[in-house]
C-alpha cells in the first residue's frame, strides 16, 4: 500500500469519527436541558477527534500485539479475547463486549 | 435568553474608545467539585466552575505625529554632571510609564525635564504637561526646565488659576505646560483641552495620586480618549504601605517603578552626606511630678472605665488618647447599647481622651504646651459645671481632685518664670543652635519641625529668649486660624438667666457693647505688647495663621538671611528647596515614614547636612518602627509585589533612539529665570515670556477676550461613537417569517463599512489557497457544488433569505453541504435559524473562527449570495470563549519528554492555539468528509469502497469501522443506537 493510500484512509477514518462524535454531541445537546445553550465549535470537535484517534491508534497497536503474541492461534486476527485482555482492568466494559456470558 | 449580559468592561471594549489599545481577554474555566446529594444531584446555588481571566494588552500605532528626523536619537543634557542613575531612569522613562522614587534632592526635576524635552522634540503637535500640587512647586519646575533643558520659552505656558481668561488660546498655541492638576482637570472637563493632544504627562509628588485627588481624575479622564501618552510620576516616597503604592500604580497606569533608596549603590556616591543623630531626652523631674499627680487624679476614673469594660487596664500614665477615641467611636456607633449607658461611657472615654492628650503634650512638648491645654479644658469644664450646664460627675471627680490644685499652683509658678523651659528638649534645642552657629557659615540655616503650632511658638520664644543676635527664629505655619480657647466670661454671660423685661434686655445689650469694646481694647493692648517683643510676628502668626502672602514673605526673608531658624509645622515638609539648610531638628516624630523622610529631605540638598532627632517617651520606638516598615516596603516594591499596568511604547517598534549627550545652550531670557528666587517673580516672568513679552493694552485684550468667548464649546468624544439621533426602530431586531413557518432573525447592516470582508475577497479567488491536493476530495466537492446551485434556487423566494431556506429542512440533504461550506470558509452567518429541527439541523452557528485558510471554491455561492455576504459579513463581531489548554504554560511540564500519544495531544493543542495552517486544512477536510457521510447517499459508495479497501489493508482497525459503515442512510433512532453501540469501543 502506498503512502497516498494511507493518508486517504486516515482522512476517511477521521471523517467518520468526526461524524459520529458530532452526532453524539448533538444528541447530548438536545437531551440535556442544562446544556441546551451550549454549542460545540468546529475546533472543539476537531480536537476531540484527534484525541480519540490517538487513543484508538494506541489501542489498536496493543490489540495487534496481543494477537501476534498468542502463538497458539490459527489465524492472526484480532478477536474478542484480545479485547477482553485489553479491558482486563475494567470489568464493566468487559461485560458489555461479552453479553452472552 | 438574555441578549445583553455584557458587563461594563465589555461595553467599554465594544465602544472601541481605547484608541490604540486593544485588550484580549481569555477566560479559562476550570471545573471545581460540587456538593451533591444522595441521588447524585447537584445541590443548587453552587458554581461548578472557577474562572480565570487573562488580559493581554497590545497597542497599535499611535495617533501622534512624529518629527521623523528626530526619532533616531534622544538628547541628554550635560549641563550638569551626568549621573548614572538619572541616565538609566531617563532611558526607561522614555519608553514606559514610570514611577520614579528617588530620595529627595537627587534631581527628579532633571529627569522630568529631560523626558519632557525629548517628547517635545519627537512629536510635532503633542502637548507636554507638567503637574505639581502647589504653586511653589510649579515655580521650581519652571525654573528647572527652562534653566536646564532648553525647551524654547515661547512654546511653554504656565497655567495657574489666575490666568483663566484666555486659556483656550494658550492650550491651542503652546506645547509645554506647567500647571496644577486642578487646572488640567477643570479644563479637560470644560472641553478646553483636547485629551488626545497629550503626549507626555509628568506628575510631581505622585504619592498624592490616591482616592479622588485631581491627579487620579486627570489620568482617568485622559485614558478614556487616549491611551498613547507617556506618564512619568515623581516622588520621594511612593506610599507608606504596599496597598498605597499599588493604588498609585493603578491610578496612574504605571508599568515600572524605579526605586532608589539612600543606600542604593548608584545613588550613594552622589548623596550629600547626612549625619543623623538620635537624642534621647529623659523627662525632667518637674514633668515626672506632674505626671504622677495627674495619674493620682485620674485613677478612679480609669478604674471605673476598666470595670465597665470600655478601656483596657493599664498604668494611669499610659493612657492613650487615640485608643480612647477609637473606643468612644465604637460605643457611639453601636445601636444596641441603651442611651443612658452609652452616653455615660462616652463621657468617661472622652475624659480619658483628653487625659491622653495632656500626657502626650507634657511628655513630648513640655509643660507650657500641656498647661495651656489643661487650663483651657479645666476652665471650660469648671465654668459649665458651676453654672449647672454640665452634670458630669465623673469628670468633676477628676477636675476637682484636690491634688490638681497643688499641681496647678506649681505650674502657675513655673510658667510665670519666662526663663523656665518646659521640657528637656528645649534645653537641647538651645544647645544645638548655640553649637551650630558658633563659627559656622553665615549663610547656614536651620529648620525645626514640630506638629503642634503651640509648641512651635514655644520653641520660637525659647530660642529667642537666648538673646543671641546670631540666632533669629521665625514660625512657619499654615493659613487656618488658630483655635480660640474657651472664653469663660462670654460663656457665663450667654447662659445666665435672662430677664424678660425690656429693661433687662437693654441692660444686657449695653453690657455686651461694653464687653466688646473692652475686649477690643484688650486685644489692641496685647497686640501692642506683642509687637514690642522680638517674636512679635511669630506670635501674631500663631494666633491668626499665615496666608500665602505671609508664607512667601517669610520664606523670602529666610532665604535672605533675615531669619536663620525656621520653626515649621507639617506645611514645611514638602517641596521646600532651600539649599543652605544645613541642619534639621525634629522636635517630635510622626509615625508616618513619608513625613519623616520628607522632613529629613529638607537638608543635604546642596551640601552635607545634619539631622537631629529629639526623642522622649516612646518616640524613639515609634520612629524606628516607621522607618523599618518603610525599608521593608521598599524591598517589597523592588521584589515585584506590585501588579503593573501595560503601557504604550508610543514610538514605532522598529525605532530605537540612541542617546546624544549635548550641552544645551540656554538663551538669555531663560537664564534670567534661572537666577530668580521668588516664586511669584518666576511665574510672572515666565508668563510674560510666554505671551511673547507683548503686553497688550487692556482694550485690545478685551476685544480678544470677547472673540474667544464666542467660540463654541467643544465636546470631546471617544472615537467611533455614533452621534446624532437613532430611531428606536433601528435598535431592535427584526424577525421575518419564512416559508416553512419559522422565524428568522434579520440582522441590520452596520454602518461600519471599514470592516471590509477580508475573507470574502478570498471567495473570489481561485482554489489556489485551499491547499488541497487530494483528487478524491476535489471531485467530491465538485459534485456538491453542482447540487447546491440547482436545488436551493428552485425553492427560494427572495435572494436575501437564501440561506434561511437552505438551513433548516432535514429532508433536503443537499442543503447541508452548502452550509458546511459556509462554515468552512469561516464566515459568520448573519442569518440565524431559531427553529430546532432535530439532529440534521445546523444549530452550530460558527462562532469563533479566525481567518483560517478557506476551503471555498469560487463557484459555491451564487452572485446573490456573494453580494449578500459581502454586505453583511463582519469578521470581528463574534464573542468566543477560549478553552484550548496550554500545556506549555507550565514550564515544569513542558521540559519533560512525553510518550508518543501524549506528544501528539500536546502538539494538537499548540497547533490549535497558533492556528496552524496544516491543522486547519486537515480539520476542514475531515469536517467535510463527515458532512458527506451524513448527507449524500450517492457518495456513500465511494466512501464505502475506500472503507472496504481500508479494511483489507488494516484488518485490525476494522472492528471500529465495521459497526459504522452503514450509518449514513439510517434514521435518527438507528443513529442513536449506533452511537450507543459504538460506546463500547472507547
Amino acid at each position: 500500500m502506498s503512502d497516498n493510500d494511507e493518508t486517504q484512509v486516515l482522512a476517511q477514518l477521521k471523517g467518520k469519527l468526526w461524524y459520529h462524535l458530532e452526532m453524539m454531541l448533538q444528541d447530548i445537546e438536545s437531551r440535556d436541558s442544562n446544556t441546551a445553550h451550549v454549542t460545540h465549535s468546529k475546533k472543539y470537535i476537531n480536537a476531540m477527534v484527534e484525541v480519540v484517534l490517538t487513543k484508538l491508534q494506541d489501542m489498536t497497536a496493543d490489540l495487534e500485539a496481543f494477537a501476534k503474541h498468542d502463538t497458539g492461534r490459527q489465524t492472526r486476527e484480532i478477536n474478542t479475547a484480545d479485547l477482553c485482555l485489553y479491558l482486563r482492568n475494567s470489568p464493566q466494559l468487559q461485560q458489555t463486549i461479552t453479553p452472552n456470558k | 435568553m438574555e441578549l445583553s449580559d455584557f458587563d461594563e468592561d465589555e461595553y467599554d471594549s465594544l465602544y472601541q474608545k481605547n484608541i490604540n489599545k486593544s485588550v484580549k481577554e481569555t477566560v479559562i474555566r476550570t471545573a471545581v467539585p460540587v456538593q451533591r446529594d444522595l441521588f447524585n444531584n447537584i445541590l443548587p446555588g453552587q458554581q461548578s466552575f472557577y474562572e480565570e481571566i487573562q488580559r493581554d494588552v497590545t497597542f497599535g500605532r499611535t495617533h501622534h505625529d512624529f518629527n521623523d528626523s528626530t526619532l533616531n536619537d534622544y538628547i541628554y543634557p550635560t549641563n550638569f554632571e551626568v549621573r548614572d542613575y538619572q541616565f538609566d531612569i531617563v532611558k526607561r522613562a522614555l519608553f514606559t510609564n514610570l514611577l520614579c522614587a528617588i530620595p529627595t534632592g537627587m534631581g527628579k526635576t532633571f529627569i522630568a525635564s529631560t523626558v519632557m524635552l525629548n517628547f517635545f522634540r519627537w512629536t510635532k503637535t503633542g502637548k507636554v504637561i507638567f503637574m505639581a500640587p502647589t504653586r511653589p512647586l510649579v515655580a521650581q519646575q519652571i525654573k528647572a526646565c527652562l534653566g536646564v533643558s532648553g525647551i524654547p520659552s515661547n512654546q511653554t505656558a504656565i497655567l495657574l488659576d489666575k490666568t483663566r481668561r484666555n486659556r483656550e488660546d494658550i492650550w491651542q498655541e503652546k506645547r509645554v505646560f506647567f500647571t496644577t492638576p486642578q487646572v488640567v482637570e477643570n479644563d479637560l472637563k470644560r472641553g478646553v483641552l483636547n485629551p488626545k493632544d497629550i503626549v507626555c504627562l509628568v506628575v510631581d509628588e505622585a504619592h498624592r495620586a490616591t482616592g479622588s485627588y485631581a491627579y487620579t481624575n486627570v489620568v482617568q479622564f485622559i485614558n478614556r480618549f487616549n491611551t498613547s501618552y507617556r506618564i512619568l510620576a515623581l516622588t520621594a516616597t511612593p506610599g507608606s504601605t504596599l496597598e498605597n503604592v499599588q493604588e498609585v500604580v493603578n491610578n496612574l497606569t504605571i508599568s515600572t517603578i524605579e526605586i532608589r533608596t539612600e543606600e542604593s549603590e548608584d545613588i550613594v556616591k552622589y548623596m550629600k552626606h547626612k549625619e543623623r543623630e538620635e537624642v534621647r531626652i529623659e523627662l525632667i523631674p518637674e514633668i515626672e511630678d506632674i505626671i504622677e499627680q495627674l495619674g493620682i487624679a485620674i485613677t478612679p476614673v480609669l478604674k471605673q472605665a476598666v470595670e465597665l469594660g470600655i478601656y483596657e487596664e493599664c498604668e494611669p500614665t499610659r493612657i492613650n488618647a487615640f485608643v480612647a477615641m477609637q473606643q468612644s467611636q465604637k460605643i457611639i456607633s453601636n445601636p444596641n447599647i441603651p442611651e443612658g449607658i452609652k452616653w455615660r461611657n462616652f463621657f468617661i472615654l472622652q475624659l480619658l481622651n483628653h487625659f491622653g492628650q495632656m500626657l502626650k503634650r507634657i511628655k513630648i512638648y513640655g509643660i507650657r504646651t500641656f498647661y495651656n491645654y489643661f487650663k483651657n479644658k479645666y476652665n471650660e469644664f469648671t465654668t459649665k459645671y458651676n453654672m449647672g450646664k454640665s452634670t458630669n460627675k465623673i469628670a468633676a471627680s477628676f477636675y476637682f481632685h484636690p491634688i490638681l490644685k497643688v499641681m496647678m499652683k506649681t505650674c502657675d509658678g513655673m510658667t510665670a518664670n519666662s526663663q523656665f523651659l518646659g521640657h528637656g528638649k528645649l534645653e537641647r534645642v538651645r544647645e544645638e543652635l548655640e553649637v551650630f552657629f558658633i563659627g559656622s557659615d553665615p549663610t547656614s540655616r536651620i529648620i525645626i519641625f514640630t506638629e503642634l503650632r503651640e509648641s512651635a511658638l514655644e520653641i520660637v520664644r525659647c530660642v529667642d529668649s537666648m538673646r543671641n543676635s546670631d540666632i533669629r527664629p521665625h514660625i512657619f505655619i499654615g493659613q487656618s486660624r488658630g483655635k480660640e480657647g474657651f472664653d469663660e466670661v462670654e460663656f457665663t454671660r450667654k447662659h445666665k438667666a435672662k430677664g424678660r423685661k425690656k429693661v433687662d434686655r437693654l441692660s444686657r445689650q449695653a453690657e455686651q457693647e461694653m464687653l466688646e469694646t473692652k475686649k477690643k481694647q484688650e486685644k489692641e493692648k496685647a497686640k501692642l505688647e506683642r509687637s514690642a517683643r522680638r517674636t512679635a510676628s511669630s506670635e501674631e502668626a500663631q494666633i491668626n495663621g499665615m496666608n500665602q502672602k505671609q508664607q512667601k514673605d517669610v520664606i523670602r526673608r529666610f532665604k535672605a538671611g533675615e531669619f536663620n531658624v525656621l520653626v515649621c509645622t507639617s506645611i514645611g515638609e514638602e517641596g521646600l528647596d532651600i539649599g543652605e539648610v544645613d541642619c534639621i531638628i525634629c522636635y517630635d516624630t510622626t509615625s508616618s515614614p513619608i513625613k519623616n523622610i520628607q522632613r529629613m529631605g529638607r537638608t543635604g540638598r546642596k551640601r552635607d547636612g545634619r539631622i537631629v532627632l529629639l526623642f522622649s517617651s516612646n518616640e524613639s520606638f515609634k520612629f524606628q518602627q516607621a522607618m523599618e516598615d518603610y525599608i521593608s516596603l521598599q524591598k517589597m516594591i523592588s521584589q515585584d509585589y506590585i501588579e503593573y499596568k501595560e503601557s504604550d511604547r508610543i514610538l514605532p517598534k522598529d525605532i530605537t533612539p540612541h542617546c546624544v549627550k549635548k550641552f544645551m545652550t540656554i538663551n538669555e531670557s531663560d537664564e534670567t529665570v534661572n537666577n530668580m528666587e521668588d516664586t511669584d517673580d518666576v511665574i510672572l516672568y515666565a508668563t510674560q515670556c510666554m505671551l511673547g513679552k507683548k503686553v497688550k493694552p487692556t482694550k485690545a485684550k478685551k476685544v480678544t477676550k470677547r472673540a474667544t468667548k464666542a467660540k463654541p464649546k467643544q465636546f470631546f468624544m471617544p472615537d467611533n461613537v455614533p452621534t446624532g439621533i437613532i430611531s428606536a426602530g433601528n435598535l431592535v431586531n427584526k424577525y421575518v417569517e419564512n416559508g416553512s413557518g419559522e422565524l428568522s432573525l434579520v440582522k441590520k447592516e452596520h454602518s461600519n463599512e471599514t470592516k471590509a470582508p477580508t475573507m470574502l475577497d478570498k471567495i473570489g479567488d481561485s482554489s489556489s489557497s485551499s491547499g488541497m491536493s487530494d483528487n478524491d476530495e476535489d471531485e467530491f466537492v465538485q459534485r456538491k457544488k453542482a447540487k447546491t446551485t440547482i436545488k436551493p434556487l428552485s425553492k427560494q423566494k427572495s435572494p436575501v433569505f437564501h440561506n434561511v431556506h437552505l438551513n433548516p429542512v432535514k429532508s433536503e440533504p443537499t442543503a447541508v453541504p452548502n452550509l458546511s461550506e459556509i462554515e468552512n470558509s469561516s464566515l459568520k452567518t448573519r442569518v440565524e435559524v431559531l427553529g430546532n429541527q432535530g439532529l440534521s439541523n445546523t444549530k452550530r452557528i460558527s462562532t469563533d473562527q479566525e481567518n483560517s485558510p478557506s476551503y471555498t471554491k469560487s463557484g459555491f455561492l451564487t452572485p446573490d449570495e456573494h453580494k449578500y455576504f459581502k454586505e453583511h459579513y463582519e469578521p470581528n463581531s463574534a464573542l468566543s470563549m477560549d478553552l484550548i489548554p496550554n500545556f506549555e504554560n507550565h514550564t515544569k511540564i513542558s521540559k519533560i519528554r512525553h510518550s508518543t500519544p501524549n506528544t501528539a495531544i500536546i502538539k494538537l493543542f499548540s497547533d490549535l492555539r497558533s492556528n496552524n495552517v496544516a491543522r486547519t486544512i486537515d480539520m476542514n477536510r475531515t469536517n467535510c468528509i463527515a458532512k458527506a457521510l451524513h448527507t449524500s447517499n450517492q457518495s456513500i459508495s465511494t466512501s464505502m469502497s475506500s472503507d472496504l479497501s481500508l479494511r483489507s489493508h488494516t484488518a485490525s482497525m476494522s472492528q471500529s469501522t465495521q459497526t459504522r459503515e452503514d450509518v449514513p442512510d439510517l434514521s435518527n433512532e438507528k443513529v442513536l443506537d449506533d452511537i450507543l453501540g459504538s460506546d463500547s469501543d472507547f
